[in-house]
């Protein structure tokens, strides 16, 4: 999708789609420290 | 009498019910990080105001039109439906970054011989860059997912070696000494040291292996 975005010329959807990947990846990184915080319990 | 009775715990429900929701909306304020909210605050109006001062929408768009694609994204089925591919093969190459990853950084972490015997080959063809794994996943696996799988958990496989290995050379030396006492075999101290030692370096690789699995696929 970025790519299209990039070939159309398309600065807003691309910088949209760069948002979206940006907030995702963020999403995942949370669900993983919630399981590091789960798993390592013990460590506190 | 009855009925009054019935009718107070009904009251005494609601009320309950109502200052728990309450408390969970405190709660969550409590956890809210002010900061960054503050500082997303300050740069989403630094966008607006920077990007009609400017005003060249071409080089740099307006805040209220991204966010407009933004909401169009979302709403789409096509997009919704990338996401979610992309989702899987992200966790899927790490999946497998991780199950080639974790016995070899524990092994390597664990002897000193295997470190010396593999680290040069691993520190090596980590530094290869992943658009010259592409024409060669391409022949190996076809079109389709298995080059992007391979690529990925190739990625993965490194961060999650290299984070194990740190993990399991962390452990105090005198964690084994107490476990051999207490009558330990291989499999307790693999099982009572080694892993739950490890854990948070492995954590961390996966976390990162994640993270840039992502930005490749994207």
């Amino acid at each position: 999708m970025i790519h299209a975005a990039q070939i159309d010329m398309g600065t807003d959807t691309c910088i949209a789609y760069m948002l979206i990947s940006g907030i995702l990846g963020l999403a995942l990184d949370r669900v993983l420290l919630m399981i590091e915080s789960l798993v390592l319990r013990w460590k506190r | 009498m009855e009925e009054k009775d019935q009718l107070q715990s009904r009251q005494w429900k609601s009320f309950s019910d109502r200052s728990r929701t309450m408390n969970m909306g405190t709660q969550a304020l409590k956890k809210l990080n002010y900061p960054a909210v503050t500082m997303l605050l300050v740069l989403m109006a630094a966008w607006y105001f920077g990007a009609h001062v400017y005003n060249k929408p071409f080089v740099f768009p307006y805040f209220e039109v991204v966010m407009g694609r933004i909401g169009e994204a979302l709403t789409d089925l096509a997009v919704l439906r990338a996401i979610g591919i992309t989702m899987r093969r992200v966790l899927l190459g790490t999946l497998y970054g991780f199950i080639i990853g974790l016995p070899l950084g524990m092994a390597m972490g664990f002897s000193p011989l295997i470190m010396k015997t593999l680290s040069p080959f691993v520190n090596a063809v980590r530094q290869i860059p992943t658009t010259a794994w592409v024409p060669l996943a391409i022949i190996w696996f076809g079109l389709g997912d298995g080059p992007t799988l391979f690529v990925l958990a190739l990625h993965g496989v490194f961060v999650i070696i290299l984070n194990t290995a740190a993990g399991v050379m962390d452990i105090n030396p005198e964690y084994y000494n107490a476990v051999k006492s207490m009558g330990a075999g291989p499999v307790e101290i693999v099982k009572d040291v080694i892993f739950p030692g490890a854990l948070p370096g492995v954590i961390t690789g996966i976390r990162l292996a994640m993270g840039m699995g992502w930005m490749t696929v994207v």
